[in-house]
């Protein structure tokens, strides 16, 4: 892991670095009219949208990829404006955030291959958060979630995942994720 | 200032019940409005702890600090808002004959001028706060007892 300055409080001019890294001129679209300068929450999320611009422009630094990795990185995190423009999120970001809310909402679980089994009512019901390309988050939840306390667990779900991610996709009954296989 | 109060009953000690709720991370899971607690500069059953918090009151989106006022274990827990929302909140648990907890939540709050301006009629203001709270209470017996 590379250190990466704390520039929470700093706004910085943009474009001197951004226009010298042509995948990251590629997001200059994105940004906001009239932002010179943006203040950056977290530089460490950027990383994921740099992973998938590598995989977006099939660009594979052979050579000081750690390098190339912090400098876009922070190159980005000036960029964005915001993490909706995410265009990737890890799937693991998601597990961490679903995890969180069965945890807040005092809702046992395991894990059964990509889903979590969570235990509500003496009833289990799966859920599984993936992610697409492009910023959509897909949940499945199967069985039934009509019961108070299973809507406040997928309504938690629902509210951490808004901030991440510009569009979400809910699919309930979710014959798709009862077919992944178990393990 | 307005109040709204309510009691539920819930069938977990009130030790569980109050520790629950002084971690306020948990606050997004029961208060539907609530939409984010963060930056949470500690251990929120201290008073010097602070956080903030992203709020939705009846449609108009709304953002601000809160501060731990006051923890007892098995007995009270309640902190102060500032920003978006002056308010303060205040838990206070007690047992019943069968081990379980009569929960009584308060809040006492300013109604912001910014949702006095968006929201025609006051009607409106007074049926989403009786809403969330009405919710909050259910919710919290859910988390506990499904």
């Amino acid at each position: 892991m590379f250190a990466v300055p704390d520039w929470n409080r700093s706004r910085l001019p943009l474009r001197p670095l951004l226009y010298a890294l042509p995948p990251v001129a590629a997001l200059l679209s994105y940004r906001r009219p009239g932002i010179k300068a943006i203040r950056v929450s977290t530089v460490l999320q950027y990383i994921a949208a740099v992973e998938a611009l590598y995989a977006l422009h099939g660009y594979r630094p052979a050579r000081g990829r750690r390098v190339v990795r912090s400098t876009l990185a922070i190159a980005l995190s000036l960029a964005i404006p915001t993490t909706r423009l995410l265009l990737r999120y890890d799937s693991s970001d998601f597990e961490a955030m679903t995890r969180r809310c069965l945890g807040a909402t005092r809702t046992p679980f395991r894990r059964s291959g990509s889903n979590f089994v969570a235990t509500i009512a003496g009833t289990e019901r799966r859920i599984r958060v993936r992610s697409l390309m492009r910023g959509v988050a897909v949940l499945d939840f199967t069985g039934s979630w009509q019961q108070r306390k299973a809507q406040v667990v997928q309504r938690l779900i629902l509210k951490s995942l808004e901030p991440l991610v510009p569009r979400i996709v809910i699919r309930l009954g979710g014959a798709h994720a009862k077919s992944e296989p178990d393990g | 200032m307005p109040r709204v109060s309510r009691t539920v009953e819930i069938d977990a000690s009130p030790d569980e019940v109050i520790e629950y709720i002084a971690d306020v991370d948990h606050h997004p899971a029961f208060i539907s409005a609530l939409n984010s607690v963060h930056e949470l500069s500690g251990n929120p059953r201290h008073s010097e702890t602070e956080w903030s918090w992203t709020f939705t009151f009846a449609g108009v989106a709304l953002q601000g600090n809160a501060g731990t006022l006051d923890y007892e274990p098995g007995k009270r827990y309640s902190f102060q808002t500032t920003g978006g929302i002056q308010s303060t909140f205040v838990y206070e648990a007690q047992a019943n004959a069968g081990g379980g907890t009569v929960l009584t939540a308060s809040s006492e709050y300013e109604i912001p001028q910014t949702v006095l301006s968006s929201v025609v009629d006051q009607n409106d203001i007074d049926r989403f706060v009786q809403g969330v709270a009405d919710e909050a209470a259910q919710d919290l017996k859910a988390i506990f007892e499904d």
